[in-house]
């Protein structure tokens, strides 16, 4: 092929990972530092304000901590993990990233969300949401962690790995959609229904997208 | 690596089920908020069914404890000034106005609770023959009109 074409894709290819990458790293410290100062244990803030009835409930109280302490780190652990570099020359911290993020998820993370989904805000479609969310993000991380302990199929575990980081990410989504539908002046309950039903369906479609591109390209290279 | 999965297999199915039943509980009790969602009725119903749980949230022993003069010019045996009942009335609104906040949520968009000319179950003029409200309420007056300092303890 023609060398400048494919400085062109290479070129093409780098500008998307940074048009992609550098907004959610940037976003997810943005939300990571957002989460900080609730574990000052204050009441203070607006969330908690709005949902004091139920943050008098002790198991509540406790899921909502682990909770947002265990999806901070996912979303941190997950930005080295996806890193090419990373596996290719570091794999020790991979593998060991990797398995802090999967006890993270199916211990604390998913479960504690999971309780927290029957409480939260919106009506039952939009608890449905967030528990078709959490029970997913569960399932697909349990998948990928079978597929590269147990079956040493490290192409499906990319797969589902991809699929559980963009259920991680909905946290950060959802908080943009959010932001947008605001400024265009939506009403909140609509403007939070909506947010997190195109954060959620998105975002798994863009995984899907993703994976259906990734697998094509390795048809082809089977194929050859 | 089993007993791992196994375990937070387990952890999930518990907090399903924990979830389910909380949650069951809350709609048996009426109690259950679903956040702007609800009609007209249920909303009612919900609120009232919520209003004991509030009052129940409501700190109401340092009011019981503390000793109130009943003009604003009245002072405690020790020569200090002892709160007025509208400096105490001013505080169980401020601490009344806190815990409804928290329905915001559930009555956004509609007459908030406090708005309401519902009796006011905070309200000093607690009817005589409620013996419950007369307990709460009209026991932070002293009896003998006695005015006292309040001590750090109360």
């Amino acid at each position: 092929m023609n060398t400048r074409i494919l400085t062109a894709q290479r070129a093409l290819h780098l500008s998307v990972l940074i048009l992609f990458w550098i907004p959610v790293i940037f976003l997810s410290l943005l939300l990571v530092c957002n989460t900080i100062p609730y574990f000052s244990f204050e009441t203070d803030f607006a969330f908690l304000q709005d949902r004091m009835t139920l943050y008098s409930k002790v198991i509540w109280r406790w899921c909502f901590y682990i909770h947002i302490a265990a999806g901070s780190f996912c979303i941190l652990a997950a930005v080295v993990q996806f890193s090419s570099w990373i596996l290719k020359k570091h794999k020790k911290i991979h593998k060991i990233a990797g398995k802090i993020y999967v006890f993270v998820v199916l211990l604390p993370g998913a479960p504690t969300g999971f309780y927290m989904t029957f409480f939260a805000e919106g009506g039952w479609a939009e608890r449905g949401c967030f528990m078709f969310m959490a029970i997913f993000w569960f399932y697909s991380t349990y998948k990928g962690f079978i597929a590269a302990a147990r079956e040493r199929n490290f192409l499906a575990h990319k797969f589902w790995m991809i699929r559980s980081y963009a259920m991680a990410l909905t946290a950060v989504t959802f908080r943009i959609y959010h932001i947008i539908f605001f400024h265009m002046g939506m009403e909140h309950l609509q403007n939070y229904s909506i947010a997190l039903w195109i954060s959620v369906i998105g975002n798994a479609l863009v995984a899907e997208a993703i994976i259906y591109n990734r697998s094509k390209n390795y048809l082809k290279t089977l194929a050859v | 690596m089993k007993k791992f999965l196994l375990i937070s297999t387990l952890a999930m199915a518990a907090a399903g089920i924990y979830g389910i039943t909380d949650m069951s509980t809350d709609v048996l009790d009426g109690t259950m908020i679903v956040y702007g969602h609800a009609d007209e009725q249920s909303f009612q119903q919900t609120e009232k069914n919520l209003m004991p749980i509030i009052d129940k949230s409501i700190p109401m022993e340092p009011f019981v404890k503390i000793p109130i003069a009943k003009e604003d010019s009245a002072v405690n045996s020790t020569g200090n000034a002892a709160p007025t009942i509208a400096e105490v009335e001013k505080e169980r609104k401020k601490e009344r106005k806190k815990i409804v906040h928290a329905l915001d949520n559930f009555s956004r968009g509609k007459p908030r609770i406090y708005d309401r000319p519902s009796p006011d179950p905070l309200s000093l003029e607690a009817p005589v023959n409620d013996s419950a409200n007369a307990s709460t309420v009209t026991s932070a007056l002293p009896k003998n009109d006695s005015i006292h300092k309040i001590s750090p303890e109360q």
